[in-house]
């Protein structure tokens, strides 16, 4: 897949993660692992990038002796949810006229 | 290598990177290292994983173009330049080392089969004296027993010579290495 539109994607993947509740870096990479591959180092800047855009806000919590850091979904986040949705109809438009190049092969 | 010993070799890596940014990745990574441990794997599995310590730091030094390069020119040539003037004596003291290791575990090897074999000619002495036959024998197994502890004194002097030379080896790699440049 084309890096930046992989980019883009992975962004409101993770968003998707923390919608039903708050979670941690290794949870969000497992539960996003049937969908989408998502490696720990790629997974950092997307944090870092969504917290920076107030998408999501993070938190220390104890976890067995030691604390471990959760991210929590803002509104701004559910927001950026809502317009990937929005902008579905867009891209299966998009799409369909590029597909038109498989149509004229045959 | 242990969970500590990786996160010190990994921050390490990232020294170029500013110091609460570097402090953020570290504790990014521990926290994923303890949740792969919980998980049941082993410290060298989540290691691998990651991509091994120089795989890790050069894919995480990639979104940080600018931490790549931080090093001090200046302090970078008079390190390189102290490295060559003092090449002869590293290399002198290496030789000396191994000189040194060869001949330890030589003479332990000779004073055990001398002492051995001189017991075996005491054997006769005792039909002339008892006495001198076993003066002789203990010289003999004293020799063999000093041998003994000399052998295994080159071990550890040997295990030490090649700690040494190994991070003078490191130390060359680092000042001289890509990471340098």
């Amino acid at each position: 897949m084309d890096i930046q539109l992989k980019k883009g994607l992975l962004e409101v993947c993770v968003l998707k993660a923390l919608y039903g509740a708050d979670s941690y870096g290794y949870k969000i990479i497992n539960d996003l692992s049937p969908h989408v591959e998502l490696s720990e180092s790629t997974l950092y800047p997307i944090l870092k990038r969504l917290e920076a855009s107030g998408c999501l806000t993070s938190y220390s919590e104890e976890h067995n002796g030691r604390l471990r850091k959760y991210y929590r979904i803002t509104p701004a986040g559910k927001t950026r949810i809502g317009e990937f949705l929005d902008d579905w109809a867009q891209i299966k438009k998009i799409y369909s006229f590029i597909a038109e190049v498989q149509d004229d092969k045959e | 290598m242990t969970r500590s010993n990786f996160l010190k070799a990994l921050g390490h890596g990232l020294r170029g990177i500013e110091q609460d940014e570097r402090k953020r990745l570290l504790d990014y990574y521990g926290e994923l290292f303890d949740d792969k441990l919980e998980e049941g794997k082993t410290e060298e599995e989540i290691i691998a994983e990651f991509g091994g310590i120089d795989g890790l730091k050069a894919t995480i030094l990639a979104d940080y173009p600018g931490a790549q390069s931080r090093r001090n020119p200046v302090g970078l040539a008079l390190s390189r330049t102290g490295l060559v003037l003092l090449s002869p004596v590293v290399f002198a003291v290496a030789v000396t080392l191994f000189a040194l290791v060869f001949s330890l575990f030589a003479v332990s090897v000779a004073m055990v089969l001398a002492g051995l074999f001189y017991i075996v000619f005491s054997v006769p002495v005792f039909a002339v004296s008892t006495g001198v036959g076993v003066f002789q024998i203990g010289v003999c197994l004293f020799c063999a027993g000093l041998g003994i502890f000399l052998f295994f004194g080159s071990i550890y002097f040997k295990r030490f010579s090649m700690f040494a030379m190994k991070s003078i080896f490191r130390l060359y790699s680092y000042v001289f290495g890509k990471e340098a440049a």
